[in-house]
């Protein structure tokens, strides 16, 4: 369970729950952006007071500077300390324990409001609280196909969404648009906010919980036709990791938790280029290319 | 830096640098620093045998009796190696 306290000067018990990524999230505050996740708690949650002061004399930079978020950079600092982390973003400042089970909001605009606030907690608070409990976010589009989750990957651009609604329309439906919750048993877990998409809109709520990860595709353009290539181990790895979400914000020694998340997945998950050319009609191709080569990986 | 290296010197891991195997390649981390650091499979190689307390001139033997290339070539490739691990503080030298 992750307990969120957003209103520092409150009281008010976390009644507002839902479920996230397979973990049930309890806030004081209603998020927009959670409403279609809503679960129904008989008993609202009382979260404990913060820490009475984070030590920050002791407390390691993790990061500092500028960074995107949203449609725009915006200051980001993390501390690790004893027991937790420190998070600023701007203006807005979170204490998270260090097992990610619980986050106050400690400074901010008063009183919070709700629809700027749900980019920073559903970004890098929650990707993080997420992190420490080992379930790592990766930026990518997803498609479910036949019980199990197809991760398409890349930087920015690379299509990803694009790619994923048209395998849509080919009978994979989307599970996820630009965030995709992997844990430790490397099964996607798709009921994730997915903030570039409306509430009616979101991939995962129709999905199961979770889904085994039967690949994860790195998108490439190739105006020569469709073809899937198995990436080296090293080159696999160093795209996972890059692909995290907040992984700059990792302290050691959730980085080389996360290390070891990566080097397993890349053991366990087929990671290949998916290479296509950006035409129409390409997406039934690509679902052929696809299935092929998942099926000739059972083989 | 590689000028500085020779036969006789010995490197060893940094305490703390994460090591893990990638079927033969390996990826490097400093947790303290956040940079990854990868190996291809020489690379690998040459990491586990100065782990074992080689020196660089015992790597080169091993490596020259394990991979098909001009002496000079695995070398210049092995000072190479080794001066990029010392400047990304992966190992350090031993007195």
């Amino acid at each position: 369970m992750i307990l969120l306290r957003l209103a520092p000067r409150s009281f008010d018990p976390c009644r507002h729950t839902c479920r996230v990524a397979g973990i049930d999230l309890a806030a004081d505050v209603a998020l927009p952006a959670l409403a279609p996740f809503e679960t129904p708690l008989a008993i609202p949650v009382e979260l404990p007071e913060p820490p009475a002061a984070f030590e920050e004399a002791a407390a390691k930079v993790v990061f500092r500077g500028r960074a995107p978020l949203g449609a725009r950079e915006r200051f980001v600092e993390v501390l690790a300390g004893a027991g937790g982390a420190r998070v600023r973003v701007d203006e807005e400042v979170f204490v998270l324990s260090g097992d990610g089970t619980r986050v106050w909001r400690t400074a901010g605009a008063e009183p919070p409001d709700p629809d700027r606030l749900g980019e920073t907690v559903l970004g890098p608070v929650l990707s993080l609280a997420l992190a420490l409990q080992g379930v790592f976010c990766l930026h990518a589009a997803a498609v479910a196909a036949d019980g199990t989750a197809i991760a398409l990957t890349g930087d920015s651009g690379a299509g990803k969404s694009t790619l994923a609604s048209l395998l849509a329309q080919e009978g994979w439906p989307r599970a996820a648009d630009d965030i995709l919750p992997v844990d430790a048993s490397f099964a996607a877990r798709p009921r994730f906010p997915q903030l570039k998409l409306a509430a009616a809109e979101q991939p995962g709520i129709s999905l199961p919980e979770r889904l085994p990860l039967a690949a994860v595709y790195v998108l490439a353009e190739r105006p020569e036709g469709v073809r899937v290539t198995p990436l080296r181990p090293l080159l696999a790895t160093s795209h996972l990791v890059r692909q995290t979400v907040a992984a700059r914000l990792f302290a050691p020694d959730l980085l080389a938790r996360h290390a070891d998340f990566c080097a397993r997945a890349v053991g366990a998950v087929p990671v290949r280029e998916l290479a296509y050319p950006r035409e129409r009609g390409i997406g039934a191709e690509v679902r052929r290319a696809i299935a092929a080569d998942l099926r000739e990986g059972a083989a | 830096m590689s000028a500085e290296l020779g036969p006789e010197t010995l490197l060893r891991h940094r305490p703390g640098i994460l090591f893990r195997d990638l079927a033969g390649e390996a990826v490097l981390l400093d947790p303290d620093a956040g940079l990854y650091f990868g190996l291809n499979e020489v690379g690998t190689r040459a990491w586990n045998l100065l782990g074992g307390g080689a020196t660089l001139g015992a790597v080169h033997a091993a490596l020259r009796e394990e991979y098909d290339a001009p002496a000079e070539k695995i070398w210049e490739d092995l000072l190479a190696l080794a001066g990029e691990l010392l400047a990304h503080r992966l190992v350090e030298r031993v007195p």
